[in-house]
């Protein structure tokens, strides 16, 4: 079953079309990391997804309610962070936990005090007196108290230094596993959802290129890394090699394959028997940087 | 939490994120009332300086000015300020995001503005107009027209907070609503001197149209020039509606089918030859004023009829003396009620009149006046009146052999059909009485009470007797002697017209 569904989403911010028929699927529990290249649609896909912005064709669900109707019930089993996130500034944190508490039947206080002792939030500060940083922890508290059924984050860990953001990983790691909260994140954190994420989606220019289990992605992605021999030139480099770095006659780049050894065999099949060729599962950056530049770049078909 | 307990819990996190403004303006209306209630807002102003001291002729500037507007800009600040923290034209505002239903954030918003901005002016206003002793029809009729006014204004604000970011922001959209109001104003200022008034309904219609346009900015949550376009044309359109809200008459005055007849005679023309001179009087001999409201004016002559420009004038005749209760023998010698009114005429008008016109056409509303005791006051400086939602106070008194002069102040909110009161001094031990003439006023003022949809104006006037008649010259007649203000309250109404011939 899958706890968010998008299906044939467009929008448009005036004549610029942020999405373009954007297909998505999340399973339940599932922690899905989005990631894409800024302006690919990721916030604006978000914010659709929490109600806050309507689809201008197609249709978004969450838990299965269409998120352009949205009750207030159906808003309380979602939580939503963003970085940009307007806060009550005038408030002070307990103030803010105070507020929110009764708008939330589940609203969990001691995860609330947890948290709060966590990310070392002084419950008396007033709100615009904190960093960049603190505001996002207090965001992320606010959204991770009422145990939500499913969770948007949008660059939750910005600001945050390393040692709250291992912290936040395990702690978003705890709810996606053991209480069945689907997550779905978008950062450029990519360190630090390669963690987590369960899951793995790409976006590039308002479209989903990319949506698999990470599993598969690291299975499919394989980095491969070779010297060429003295006697060897490689003349055009295949499309389908992506991300290609070189240097002298050493040479690194990324393939998509069925498995690490029908990559092999594709490389083989270039360069020969003959080429030094190591293979490895692609790290998440490296799949990211692979597909941003390989979609940047225009295939022969689109450059005609 | 369901939709009630949503607008209780996010009004009452409203109230707190402006509490410091309502308690700011909670004190100004503290300051307000207390002024009034201790008359100090009524002056005169008693300033002591090194060597002398002044008096100054007019109400507190600061209570019936200054106050009634920081409550207003309070009010519209602290609204303000609260509608741009709960923002709908911004995507991922906080509450967006939060199980709130749009709806209960606005009627949050609402709420506040009619509970806690609006109903505290009210009570002050109403507390200040009770001390008055102002009839209670009066009050509600004058509260309702403040309110409805003062919550138009606020509606008004809120949708300009909504579709602005900041309060730099709404400043700006208030200025150009503001010079958008000039130019409508221009306009409805054209239509009323064509003799249109600004239908009632326009004031329901703002009303309807700003809370449904609010309604779609918070459940729409989008932003764009459309909707900001058409936040500030309803808010325009509520001060617009505000200037439209009916005075609300509660005690209207019956009109009757007919009543004593009125006869009408030109005199000789005026100094200026733009007007002409005609006497009014009555066939009644009962205790009555009539006041003759001119409402047309038709010269019908050889070529036709002709329609004088309108003139909404009133003359009052009739009774001469009023009834003050008791027997009292009147010390003024009977004069003749200068019952003379002028028609103005424009130059094509005026030829018409004297070449070939033959005879004028006038028609209006008399209404029928009884005399009722306002107040009497013992004559010596300083006794004061509240009654009837006025209050009088002497505060000068002078006599000699040829004249007695009272020196009175008079400050009265907007009484319906109340015309100034008329002064006598009596002394009923001794069976008798003096009409005063009012003189040119010493000084005049106006302002508000509380808001500025209530207005109040003050006179200090000189009130003597005339200096044909002759006056008591003994002491202790003054000494027992009392001022009594007379209201000439209408009782009913007729239409009439008369003819006259000019030549």
């Amino acid at each position: 079953m899958n706890a968010i569904e998008v299906s044939h989403v467009s929008y448009h911010y005036g004549r610029v079309t942020a999405l373009r028929d954007v297909e998505l699927t999340v399973p339940e529990g599932a922690l899905y990391a989005l990631l894409g290249p800024n302006g690919s649609g990721k916030t604006t896909l978000l914010q659709i997804l929490m109600g806050l912005r309507r689809a201008a064709s197609g249709r978004a669900t969450v838990l299965g309610v269409d998120a352009a109707h949205f009750s207030t019930a159906d808003r309380s089993r979602i939580g939503y962070v963003a970085e940009g996130q307007v806060l009550p500034g005038w408030m002070r944190i307990s103030e803010l936990e105070a507020y929110l508490a009764p708008l939330y039947q589940t609203w969990d206080s001691r995860l609330a005090r947890e948290l709060s002792d966590r990310f070392a939030l002084d419950p008396a500060r007033r709100i615009r007196a904190l960093s960049r940083g603190e505001r996002m922890k207090l965001g992320l508290l606010c959204a991770l108290a009422p145990r939500p059924k499913a969770l948007i984050m949008d660059e939750p860990f910005t600001g945050m230094d390393a040692l709250v953001k291992d912290d936040l990983v395990r702690g978003l790691l705890a709810s996606s596993g053991a209480e069945g909260c689907t997550i779905l994140l978008c950062s450029h954190d990519i360190g630090e959802l390669e963690l987590l994420a369960d899951w793995f989606g790409f976006m590039d220019r308002g479209a989903v290129r990319l949506s698999a289990p990470m599993d598969q992605v690291r299975e499919q992605f394989v980095r491969v890394d070779l010297t060429l021999p003295d006697d060897r030139s490689l003349g055009a480099v295949p499309a389908e090699w992506m991300s290609v770095e070189t240097a002298g006659r050493r040479m690194g780049f990324v393939v998509r394959a069925e498995s690490q050894n029908a990559a092999r065999h594709m490389v083989q099949t270039r360069l020969g028997e003959t080429a030094d060729v190591q293979l490895r599962e692609a790290s998440l950056r490296e799949v990211f940087v692979a597909l941003a530049s390989h979609l940047a770049t225009p295939s022969p078909a689109e450059a005609a | 939490m369901n939709w009630v307990g949503q607008v209780g819990h996010v009004s009452a996190k409203d109230i707190r994120y402006v509490r410091w403004p309502i308690l700011a303006l909670l004190a100004a209306l503290g300051m307000g009332t207390s002024s009034f209630l201790t008359r100090n807002a009524f002056g005169p102003l008693v300033s002591t300086g090194a060597s002398s001291t002044t008096v100054t002729l007019a109400m507190s500037e600061a209570t019936v000015t200054w106050l009634p507007l920081v409550i207003v800009v309070v009010g519209i600040l602290a609204i303000a300020s609260l509608v741009q923290a709960d923002r709908p034209l911004q995507a991922d505002s906080f509450w967006t995001t939060l199980p709130l239903a749009p709806s209960a954030v606005v009627v949050a918003k609402l709420l506040l503005a009619i509970v806690v901005i609006t109903t505290p002016s009210l009570v002050a206003a109403a507390i200040v107009l009770t001390r008055l002793h102002t009839p209670s029809g009066v009050v509600l009729a004058l509260l309702m027209h403040a309110a409805l006014v003062h919550l138009l204004l606020l509606l008004s604000t809120i949708i300009v907070a909504a579709v602005t970011e900041d309060l730099k922001g709404f400043v700006t959209g208030a200025v150009v609503l503001f010079g958008c109001l000039i130019i409508a104003m221009t306009g409805i200022d054209e239509l009323l001197s064509h003799g249109i008034d600004l239908p009632a309904g326009i004031a329901f219609l703002a009303a309807v149209a700003a809370l449904v346009v609010l309604t779609v900015l918070y459940r729409g949550r989008r932003s764009g020039n459309r909707q900001r376009v058409i936040g500030l044309a309803a808010a325009l359109l509520a001060i617009i509606g505000a200037t439209a809200v009916p005075r609300f008459q509660i005690s209207s005055v019956p009109m009757r089918a007919t009543g004593p007849m009125l006869s009408l005679k030109f005199g000789a023309p005026g100094q200026t030859s733009m007007q002409l001179p005609f006497v009014v009087r009555v066939n009644d001999t009962s205790m009555a004023r009539f006041a003759f409201a001119r409402e047309r004016t038709v010269i019908h002559g050889e070529r036709g009829a002709v329609s004088l420009t309108p003139l909404h004038d009133t003359i009052v005749v009739g009774r001469q003396f009023p009834d003050i209760g008791r027997p009292i023998a009147w010390l003024n010698p009977p004069f003749d009620y200068p019952a003379l009114g002028q028609l103005a005429i424009s130059p094509a008008d005026l030829r018409a009149v004297e070449q070939r016109a033959t005879s004028a056409e006038l028609s209006g509303v008399v209404s029928v006046l009884r005399p009722r005791i306002l107040t009497t006051l013992p004559l010596r400086v300083g006794a004061f009146a509240e009654h009837d939602g006025r209050y009088v106070s002497i505060y000068g008194v002078s006599h000699d052999s040829n004249r007695v002069s009272v020196y009175v102040q008079l400050v009265s909110p907007p009484l319906i059909e109340r015309r100034p009161p008329q002064r006598v001094i009596a002394n009923f031990s001794r069976g008798e009485a003096m009409l005063l003439n009012e003189h040119p006023s010493a000084g005049t003022g106006s302002g508000w009470i509380v808001l500025p949809w209530i207005s109040v104006a003050s006179s200090f006037d000189q009130f003597a007797t005339d200096t044909r008649m002759s006056v008591p010259q003994d002491g202790s007649w003054y000494a027992g002697a009392s001022l009594i203000a007379v209201d000439w309250i209408p009782t009913e109404r007729y239409n009439t017209s008369a003819t006259m011939r000019l030549r």
